[in-house]
């Protein structure tokens, strides 16, 4: 719009025909700024953080670049910081106990070069749990966090078998001293919510913030949507890949250097 | 036999006075018991130091206690399917006001026997599943974060100031009709029960 707009203020002054265009233009900036007056608050809400009474809105992607050649073999430090957020307790069973995000290591068969990354929710623009689940608790938040609405789930597990990055967790003990930002409860399932509580404070998630300040900084965090985040600008620079790509599920968490 | 029938008498007017002293003694003492059972009661109802002075709920007491669990389920929803989190009718502001300190200065949670929550839930024999899954307790102990408190008592006050309009209107925005100084110059002219 804006590359056209010159072009048809040219013609019109070499046909010498009254400059409709430029009327346009004065009418567009008038309504422009009318609308802006208007709906101000939703402009500066959009560059500012929101409101605690607003509602999320799907202007925003959040999503995470994780750089892979970072990443070290031997560092858990977002495991750590996630577990310390949500208290994710051991209870003595690994097999069942939850787990939010965890640490792989990739090797390359042929070269033998190993590659290690964090795997957690990869918060799928279209989510097969949130396809199989039969309550609606599985669900995709406006700005695109995938997390579980307890108070509806009744834990049959169907998101944790349709998950194709094992992400889910499903509660088996009863629980104590939960965090009172992050409610966690027996018979429920549960996976990364991207530090949803911490979001809605303009905080970064607690994965992020373990892996800058005890970790090697592998992570970044933004909004995918936004042009000008760091996120966006990282990603545009070089190239970055979804896990699973094949599954077309368009993840919000993507892998650099894999 | 005149005197035995007059002996007789007597004992069942002795009898009858032991009657009567016991029978007012069972009264007395059911009055007593239910005299500290009220007090018991309106303990619940006093603030905590951690409310910071404020003594008015986010609604009248009477609104509360009629729809306390329907304001919780509309905010819950709110919260986590729209990311709203106001304060006012949220269950972690609930505990943060009404969670009470044992003598070692620790936190009672609400749910233990005789705490807000479960002194009436008992009572009603309505149970509740909240704190499965939620704190019973603040994160934060009182004596470590001081602005934490201050922090309570200033969103309390901010939520205060829509307690009538909220009746009024759905719309958030439009909150603001009561002044917070209002509503405690009306709490404290009206008893809180």
């Amino acid at each position: 719009m804006s590359e056209k707009m010159p072009e048809n203020q040219t013609e019109c002054a070499i046909s010498g025909e009254p400059d409709r265009t430029r009327r346009r233009l004065f009418l567009g900036a008038v309504g422009g700024t009318a609308m802006a007056s208007l709906g101000g608050f939703h402009i500066a809400e959009l560059a500012l953080a929101k409101s605690d009474s607003e509602a999320v809105s799907n202007l925003a992607r959040w999503g995470l670049l994780i750089d892979s050649a970072k990443c070290a073999t031997d560092c858990d430090a977002c495991v750590s910081g996630c577990n310390t957020e949500h208290n994710l307790e051991d209870m003595g069973r690994p097999e069942t106990d939850a787990q939010w995000i965890r640490k792989l290591d990739l090797s390359d068969q042929q070269t033998g070069h190993v590659s290690s990354l964090p795997m957690m929710c990869q918060h799928c623009e279209s989510p097969p749990c949130v396809d199989v689940c039969p309550t609606g608790a599985s669900f995709k938040r406006d700005d695109g966090i995938v997390m579980v609405d307890k108070h509806t789930c009744i834990g049959c597990r169907y998101c944790v078998m349709a998950c194709p990055y094992k992400a889910r967790s499903f509660i088996h003990e009863t629980l104590s001293n939960q965090k009172s930002y992050s409610p966690r409860g027996k018979g429920t399932v549960e996976s990364c919510n991207l530090c949803v509580h911490r979001i809605d404070e303009d905080r970064q998630p607690a994965c992020v913030e373990a892996c800058n300040t005890d970790g090697k900084g592998a992570m970044i965090f933004g909004d995918l949507n936004d042009m000008d985040s760091d996120i966006s600008i990282a990603s545009s620079s070089k190239p970055s890949r979804q896990i699973r790509e094949d599954l077309g599920l368009n993840t919000g968490v993507r892998y650099q250097n894999l | 036999m005149a005197r035995f029938l007059e002996t007789r008498s007597i004992k069942l007017m002795w009898l009858k006075a032991w009657i009567f002293c016991a029978m007012l003694s069972v009264t007395l003492i059911t009055v007593l018991v239910t005299s500290t059972s009220t007090h018991g009661d309106s303990s619940i109802e006093t603030t905590t130091k951690r409310t910071n002075g404020v003594s008015q709920c986010v609604e009248p007491t009477d609104i509360m206690r009629r729809d306390h669990m329907n304001f919780l389920l509309h905010q819950r929803d709110k919260t986590v399917r729209e990311g709203i989190r106001t304060k006012q009718h949220s269950l972690k502001g609930c505990v943060d006001c009404h969670v009470k300190n044992n003598d070692q200065g620790e936190f009672i949670p609400v749910n233990a026997p005789e705490q807000f929550c479960a002194a009436c839930h008992t009572y009603t024999s309505v149970k509740i599943d909240c704190f499965e899954c939620h704190a019973t307790t603040p994160d934060v102990a009182l004596s470590e974060n001081k602005a934490d408190t201050d922090q309570l008592a200033k969103s309390l006050s901010q939520s205060l100031e829509g307690t009538q309009s909220v009746h009024e209107a759905n719309d958030q925005s439009e909150i603001g009709v009561w002044s917070f100084s209002h509503i405690l110059a009306d709490a404290s002219s009206s008893t809180l029960d």
